[in-house]
């Protein structure tokens, strides 16, 4: 596990779609400086709209969210930006009907500054984008799809980036490859909030997990831990107890 | 035939600004704005108050443009309009449809829309009176381009035309060069999508207003200084301008421009084989024409 200081911390935190209709319930979690923490649990347990949550897209009914020192309880998720925070969201999340670069352009309006150079710095770090720059993003395969929406997350220098499900709908081959990416953004320093229904593929690169089942924090630790925890495994990850028939 | 051809594709020119902002405003705010065509006629008789205030205040600038039957005043005040009109859009939508948006669906949003038209044609009605008014008394004559086929063409035609084609330029431009047309269609795309990449979604519904609002003004005065201004003439476009926006696809900014040239050129053709009466149908026609061919219009993405 990396270094644990306390980046974004969320206590008692409720909330949905509709005013009195709470999804998740008391949430208790934390993400440390540069550390990826994975959301894992079966469908409908409220994964993506925790997420939503830190990102300001549902009505937060109770609890807390700080990211440092600053409460991110109300923000405009427009105003992301400004928290050093990015969310990419699980399927749509790149401009369809924009070419590459203009996909780019866009996202790099939230830069505070030299919003010039952080596209290039971005075509720098992802080359398979400077080919593509001039075709339409819909015409993109699926991991090229997710390369570019973390291109788009990571121009904005974030100090937090919120991914939900970035594996979906990906071939083994570039599951791994978007993973191997997370792992080497968080080793220079930014934290991720990952939220996953590929759980052991997330887990083996990730330094905690979080389990959520019906809208409650169900079980937390190490992500080698819950791994390899047999009772996790068999009830959260599809495996068997030891011993079964 | 040929003057069918130039008379169709001068309407269109005019229907397709028109049908540009609306087929905008129905992707971005998601509902059949109705009171749309209204918008040509506040841009219309706006430009004639301010054209008529200009003249006063500096009589050099009433000096027409010979052989054009319009003046530095009427250019000047058409652009002071298509201003006015976008911010009068503005205005509408904090005053109705804002307050509509995020409650009502999006029916009680195209009913409220009838409202508001009612409510723009009767006051311009009751400020300017019910008769037909014109921008200039000066006769334009046409001039005989050709005679067999015979082409008659009056010079402002050609001028409507070239502005028509600037202003759609213009819009093409912002669209696919600037960061701000970028905003815009990301905002058609996917507004969550957009918010979370730094982009505020009322600023764009604004934007939205801004460009639709502007481009009607523009084509309300081109089409006026065609034919004549009167409180009815958005009543009169309406069916036009979404034929228009229905043919080119519900979105489509591309769609929209050929949608209104299509049915400019329809209606016009129709004259020549179809008793005059039977004009207000064709853009009927050419919807259920178009429609049964591609459901989603020429340039509509499929769903």
């Amino acid at each position: 596990m990396r270094e644990t200081r306390c980046f974004l911390k969320i206590s008692g935190l409720t909330a949905g779609y509709r005013p009195a209709l709470p999804i998740i319930r008391d949430i208790d979690l934390s993400v440390g400086k540069g550390e990826i923490v994975t959301i894992i649990g079966p469908n409908g347990a409220g994964k993506s709209t925790l997420i939503k949550a830190i990102a300001g897209l549902v009505i937060i009914e109770a609890g807390s969210i700080t990211l440092g020192e600053t409460s991110l309880v109300g923000i405009s998720p427009d105003r992301l930006g400004h928290f050093d925070l990015a969310y990419v969201p699980q399927t749509a999340n790149i401009f369809t009907t924009l070419t590459v670069q203009q996909n780019l352009a866009l996202a790099a309006r939230r830069c505070k500054a030299e919003p010039k150079r952080r596209i290039d710095s971005m075509i720098d770090l992802f080359p398979i984008l400077q080919e593509r720059a001039k075709i339409r993003a819909g015409a993109l395969s699926g991991g090229q799809r997710q390369v570019l929406a973390i291109a788009m997350a990571l121009i904005s220098s974030p100090q937090l980036i919120l991914m939900d499900e970035p594996t979906a709908g990906l071939s083994p081959i570039a599951a791994q490859e978007v993973l191997s990416l997370i792992r080497t953004i968080a080793q220079q320093g930014v934290s991720v909030l990952l939220v996953e229904q590929n759980a052991k593929l997330a887990l083996g690169a990730s330094d905690r997990a979080y389990i959520l089942a019906d809208g409650q924090n169900q079980h937390e630790g190490a992500a080698d831990a819950i791994l390899n925890d047999p009772i996790v495994g068999e009830i959260y990850l599809g495996g068997k107890r030891r011993g079964a028939a | 035939m040929i003057q069918a051809l130039f008379d169709g594709i001068l309407v269109g020119s005019i229907l397709s600004l028109g049908a540009i902002g609306l087929t905008l405003v129905m992707h971005i705010l998601k509902f059949a704005n109705f009171s749309h065509a209204e918008l040509l006629s506040i841009g219309a008789y706006c430009a004639l108050t301010f054209d008529t205030v200009l003249a006063a205040i500096a009589p050099p600038m009433a000096t027409l443009f010979s052989p054009f039957s319009m003046s530095a005043a009427l250019a000047l005040a058409m652009l002071a309009s298509a201003a006015f009109t976008g911010g009068t859009a503005i205005i509408v939508d904090q005053l109705v449809f804002r307050r509509l948006r995020n409650k009502a669906g999006a029916l009680t949003m195209v009913f409220a829309s009838f409202g508001v038209a009612l409510i723009i044609r009767n006051v311009i009605g009751l400020i300017f009176g019910l008769n037909t008014q014109r921008y200039s008394d000066e006769i334009s004559f046409a001039t005989m381009v050709s005679a067999d086929p015979l082409l008659l063409i009056k010079p402002d035609q050609v001028a409507i035309l070239v502005m028509a084609l600037m202003a759609m330029v213009a819009l093409h431009l912002l669209l696919t060069r600037t960061t701000l047309g970028f905003a815009l269609r990301a905002v058609a795309e996917n507004p969550t999508l957009a918010q979370v990449n730094g982009i505020p979604l009322e600023s764009v519904v604004r934007l939205t207003w801004i460009i639709g609002g502007g481009l009607a003004a523009i084509a309300g005065v081109l089409y006026g200084i065609d034919n004549q201004l009167s409180p009815v003439m958005g009543r009169d476009l309406v069916l036009s301008l979404f034929a228009a926006a229905i043919v080119g696809g519900l979105g489509s900014v591309s769609g929209a421009m050929f949608g209104g040239f299509i049915v400019g050129l329809a209606s016009s053709f129709a004259i020549l084989l179809l008793p005059a009466g039977y004009k207000p149908a064709i853009p009927f026609l050419v919807i259920l024409v178009t429609l049964y061919i591609r459901p989603n219009g020429l340039f509509g993405e499929t769903r």
